[in-house]
């Protein structure tokens, strides 16, 4: 039986795309700059999240 | 004095005009699925001491509901608490020198949160105060600290602790000095 081979010219990885951050000042909503993006990482990284139970 | 009714066609005397006491300065619709939400232009030197009243925020993830004060991103003091309607234990959460002040627990279902509190001197530069109480999902509680820095500031930056708020008014009031 020929066996056969199947070479793989190319190969993709399905990743999830990260959704841009918007940020709103005023009325305005629009995309973060990148520099905008570090500050707000910086502002929700810097504290463990509050950790409350959903009431039953 | 007799409080005043206006009606359409009313003399309005500058007394009367200049005895209300809370005066809107800003209100801001919250869009949706933005990671913080900024009013500008909130605090001048028409006020010393502002009212703000946040409610119908929905959020992604039910967690904590925070506020930047200005460019400030150290230096807030405080405490925050919680107890839930049907408990009587409240957990207290202590900000000592934070990056923001907690203002309410939000909520990823339908939006049943509401907070208002008063903020004390954010444009003079001195401490900056705040203190106020919440309801949001199930929990009430209570806060208040300070910015221990004399920075001045003229906006506030609402956010999520994670992930994304959507919906719900900001609403700045002053009260007259």
């Amino acid at each position: 039986m020929e066996l056969l081979a199947f070479t793989a010219t190319e190969s993709k990885t399905m990743t999830e795309e990260k959704k841009p951050l918007l940020i709103q000042i005023d009325g305005e909503v629009r995309e973060m700059t990148p520099e905008e993006v570090t500050a707000h990482e910086e502002m929700v990284a810097s504290h463990q999240p509050l950790s409350v139970p959903d009431p039953e | 004095m007799t409080y005043p009714v206006f009606t359409n066609g009313t003399v309005l005397p500058a007394s009367d005009l200049n005895a209300i006491g809370l005066w809107l300065v800003k209100s801001q619709t919250v869009g949706s699925g933005v990671s913080s939400v900024t009013v500008t232009g909130a605090f001048s030197a028409d006020y010393d001491n502002y009212r703000v009243v946040i409610n119908g925020i929905g959020a992604s993830a039910s967690l904590g509901l925070k506020v930047q004060i200005g460019g400030a991103t150290t230096s807030y003091f405080g405490n925050f608490n919680y107890v839930l309607y049907s408990a009587s234990a409240y957990t207290f959460v202590p900000m000592n020198n934070a990056s923001s002040w907690y203002v309410a627990l939000s909520d990823v279902s339908a939006p049943s949160v509401a907070t208002s509190f008063d903020l004390m001197q954010p444009f003079l530069s001195a401490r900056t105060f705040y203190n106020g109480g919440y309801y949001g999902r199930g929990y009430t509680g209570q806060f208040g600290g300070a910015i221990e820095t004399s920075s001045s500031y003229t906006s506030l930056t609402l956010f999520n602790e994670s992930g994304t708020l959507t919906g719900g008014t900001i609403s700045v009031y002053g009260y007259r000095k």
